[in-house]
């Protein structure tokens, strides 16, 4: 059957479905590295930072321009890991809570500027409350264009710059003992990982966002051992969570994003159940005792 | 050959205000196993991050055999202490011990089979082979020293800079090291060793450094391990630890 | 790099105070000025009140009540001033809570217009959640007049007899109004009396004048649309050649220009343009001509009339 069909007889859902699925794609897969670089929470510090940002573009332009919408999220985004990392490097306070500072920062300038809005007619037309819950549903053809270009750069970028990312995310210091010009990659992820949030933002909206990112990844490590497995599980997983998540959400009349997140935590659960519940847990580093019997030192050279 | 393996020239580095290390100059010459020790907060795994290029000084220079580090970088690897690294990571030995060649390979080059045929062999020098497809979240200390070892190895460097190796390592591992170490030397390779225990100095070490934020010396062991310089370091305490020895033959 | 970061915080405050800086003028006379919520209900007061009393909105035109989050400004002259005028029926949606609070504490000075309406004339699934924009329906807006001129009479009894002649006057226009409509309306043909919109703010206008109406959102704004809705609208305006929808003055069009893609989906041949911009929650900007009931009214059915004729 001619999938081009399916727009005909359904195009509402086809539209939210392909939507969704890139979405998830590039999500899924980008959000897996920043799992494993211990770096989970940055997805959901974005997106509350892009916040602002969105209405300030709105501000800045008067009318509902959407391309001075996503350089101002972008633009704020950035800014606010910036200011994390200033924060962690240059004062003494924790990674964690320098996370939390700025994002309720950031997220409590954009009530402010939200509560300013509201007196705003022409803001309610720009549908800027939609952007804090998501409204996958009204996914237009315009914005798959988007959309796929968004996944095309991210596998386009994972796929040529794999082994640097790898050796990036295992040992930071080794990739840059071996000359790999590690800030440099550090920026495209960077780069890409706030794209896709802001992206995504009228998908999931600012508090969703985050599960968005996080869950493919989290559940693709119950399944496989290698970093290059795991990324592009995480990425396939996204891409059917929605699928599968607009789907239900069709036929259980409930809204898009949040049944997509629902999915992927009952998948995540799943994973950790059948991968992991009844496995004792092997213990790993620091320990000075060794399983000696596992070792075979018949190897060991000549002197 | 004559060209010292590393050689540091005025090297201040320093994390805010405070200094980890300060006018260092010291030259390594190629050949030899050098231990680098001095006492907590001395600035030895600075240095050697410092001479790997993960730390930028604030004034001084350091050459790798006569060259700047991004000119010499490929012929130099670094053995990071095991904590440096989330052991909780989708690999398997055999793939982190690749990881080691990929300075080779293009932006777009994938590990060939000669590539990994060296890996094979590098975890088999350090007697890991039959572990070559175990995921590394999996690996006891000593197992894990061995892997970031055998990916050292994979690099075919002229200069190996090792960040505690004998730390908390079983002893078939540490002497297993010890050997892969004085073979590396005797084959030409230059070890720059961070080593915490003084007591095993003397035996493992042909040269030392005694680092307390200053380079208090630097030389062959038996100048460098003297009481007064020992205690210029460690306080009364290291006085103590060198005259146990001294008094055995 | 710390002159750029102090910059930086230094302009934090700058736009902090753009933020609460947004003034609004405070009555010349607080002893004479009344508050009320919505334009509409704004409007309504001002035709009772006359010259007598200065009236200000809360939310200005184009404002949607159904999401207006009151601020700390807001709330400040919700509890400050003379007397309050709301809608009820659970069309101020995030105020409802506090409304309904004052309204228990202070009967004499917090009042919904609504609050005369008998039940069986409230559209809506249950009385929990009622559908509240009775000001559709000229004749039931009308009823709507009572409580505010009882309330007028009890704070200001010398001018009882102007308010109450001003109540009748008042319910007279509303009459006429509504007969202009039929009037008007009736040019449409009744089987094109179908009227898509973002959401179900047409229920009663629907009701009173003979149309179809179909919402996507349903009655309050603060839903999200789901996809079956979507697809069941459009497929209502495919089957029925409708060739207009409607954009709301203060509702995202995004759902418009959804369903108008999904049913060029379902029928290529399907002609459907934007019939222009209806007035739902609120009224038009002043100059407009819809700044007040009567000329939002009847905006709205001119746009319809021009669309579905």
């Amino acid at each position: 059957m001619n999938p081009l069909i399916w727009w005909e007889i359904n195009p509402a859902l086809a539209t939210v479905v392909l939507g969704t699925a890139l979405l998830g794609l590039a999500t899924g897969a980008l959000g897996s590295m920043a799992v494993l670089r211990r770096n989970s929470l940055m997805g959901d510090a974005l997106s509350h930072a892009a916040y602002p940002g969105l209405l300030a573009g709105f501000l800045l332009n008067g009318t509902k321009s959407v391309a001075m919408m996503v350089i101002g999220a972008s633009l704020f985004a950035a800014l606010a890991q910036w200011l994390t990392g200033f924060l962690i490097r240059s004062t003494r306070v924790r990674p964690d809570a320098a996370l939390a500072l700025v994002m309720g920062c950031f997220f409590g300038f954009g009530m402010v500027l939200q509560s300013h809005l509201q007196q705003n007619p022409s803001a309610a037309q720009a549908g800027l409350k939609d952007y804090l819950f998501g409204q996958a549903g009204l996914l237009l053809e315009e914005d798959i264009a988007l959309l796929a270009t968004l996944a095309v750069l991210v596998l386009l970028a994972l796929f040529v710059g794999w082994s640097r990312w790898k050796i990036i995310t295992f040992d930071r210091a080794h990739a840059v003992s071996l000359g790999i010009n590690v800030s440099f990659w550090d920026t495209l992820y960077n780069f890409l990982f706030i794209l896709s949030v802001v992206i995504g933002l009228q998908v999931a909206g600012v508090v969703l966002m985050s599960a968005l990112l996080i869950m493919p990844g989290c559940a693709a490590r119950y399944w496989t051992t290698r970093m290059s497995a795991m990324v592009t599980l995480a990425g396939a997983s996204g891409a059917i969570l929605g699928v599968a998540g607009t789907f239900a959400s069709n036929e259980l009349s409930w809204p898009p994003g949040p049944t997509i997140v629902l999915l992927g935590f009952s998948w995540l659960i799943l994973s950790f159940l059948v991968r992991d519940f009844r496995k004792k847990r092997t213990s790993y580093s620091g320990f000075s005792q060794d399983t000696s019997s596992s070792l075979n030192i018949s190897g060991v050279g000549a002197k | 050959m004559n060209t010292p393996a590393i050689e540091i020239e005025d090297l201040t580095v320093a994390y805010g205000e405070r200094p980890a290390l300060w006018d260092i100059d010291l030259k390594v010459p190629s050949g030899v196993m050098m231990g680098l020790i001095g006492p907590n907060g001395a600035g030895k795994s600075t240095l050697i991050k410092t001479v790997m290029g993960l730390i930028t000084p604030a004034a001084g220079t350091v050459r790798i055999f006569g060259k700047p580090l991004s000119e010499t970088g490929s012929r130099v690897a670094y053995v990071p202490q095991r904590s440096s690294v989330d052991w909780d990571f989708p690999a398997t030995v055999l793939d982190v011990a690749l990881m080691g060649s990929f300075g080779r390979l293009g932006l777009l080059g994938r590990p060939k089979r000669a590539d990994r045929q060296t890996a094979r062999d590098a975890l088999a020098r350090v007697g890991i082979s039959n572990l070559a497809n175990r995921p590394v979240n999996q690996l006891s200390g000593g197992q894990q020293q061995r892997v970031f070892l055998a990916r050292a190895l994979v690099q075919k460097a002229e200069l190996y800079l090792l960040d505690e190796p004998f730390q908390g390592v079983d002893a078939a591992t540490e002497s297993l090291i010890l050997d892969l170490l004085r073979t590396i030397r005797s084959e030409g390779g230059t070890v720059v060793v961070v080593h915490h225990d003084l007591q095993t100095v003397a035996d493992r070490f042909d040269q030392a450094a005694l680092l307390k934020v200053k380079l208090l010396a630097s030389g062959p062991v038996d100048e460098v391990m003297t009481p007064n310089l020992l205690q210029k370091a460690y306080g009364a305490t290291g006085a103590e630890l060198i005259t146990s020895r001294v008094s055995q033959p | 790099m710390k002159t750029g970061r102090r910059r930086f915080l230094a302009g934090i405050p700058g736009l902090l105070a753009l933020g609460a800086g947004c003034h609004r003028e405070n009555p010349s006379n607080p002893e004479r000025s009344l508050l009320a919520t919505t334009g509409l209900v704004a409007d309504l007061v001002r035709r009772i009140a006359g010259p007598w009393w200065e009236v200000q909105a809360l939310m200005g035109p184009g404002i949607d009540p159904h999401t207006f989050e009151p601020s700390y400004g807001a709330l400040r002259r919700l509890t400050s001033a003379k007397m309050v005028f709301f809608h009820g029926l659970h069309l101020e949606g995030k105020m409802a809570e506090v409304l309904h609070r004052l309204e228990e504490r202070e009967p004499h000075r917090y009042h919904a217009v609504t609050s005369q309406i008998s039940p069986s004339r409230i559209l809506g699934e249950n009385m929990e959640t009622p559908d509240p924009h009775v000001w559709m329906d000229a004749l039931l807006w009308s009823e709507c007049l009572g409580p505010i001129t009882k309330a007028l009479c009890e704070a200001d009894p010398e001018n009882t007899r102007d308010y109450l002649l001003r109540h009748s006057d008042t319910v007279e226009s509303m009459t006429r109004l509504d007969e202009q409509i039929r009037r008007l309306v009736a040019a449409i043909p009744p089987q094109k009396r179908i009227l898509i919109t973002a959401h179900d703010a047409f229920a009663y206008f629907g009701r009173a004048y003979g149309f179809r109406v179909e919402g996507v959102q349903g009655i309050s704004t603060a839903t999200e649309a789901t996809l079956n809705r979507l697809e069941a609208v459009a497929d209502i305006l495919v089957e029925n050649r409708i060739r207009a929808v409607f954009v709301e003055s203060s509702v995202n069009p995004r759902t418009l220009t959804k369903i108008r893609e999904i049913a060029k989906r379902l029928d290529h041949d399907a002609q459907i343009a934007e019939g222009g911009t209806l007035y739902s929650d609120s009224l038009g900007d002043p100059g407009s001509g819809a700044e007040t009931h009567q000329g939002m009214m009847l905006a709205n059915v001119r746009t319809l009339v021009e669309a579905l004729r």
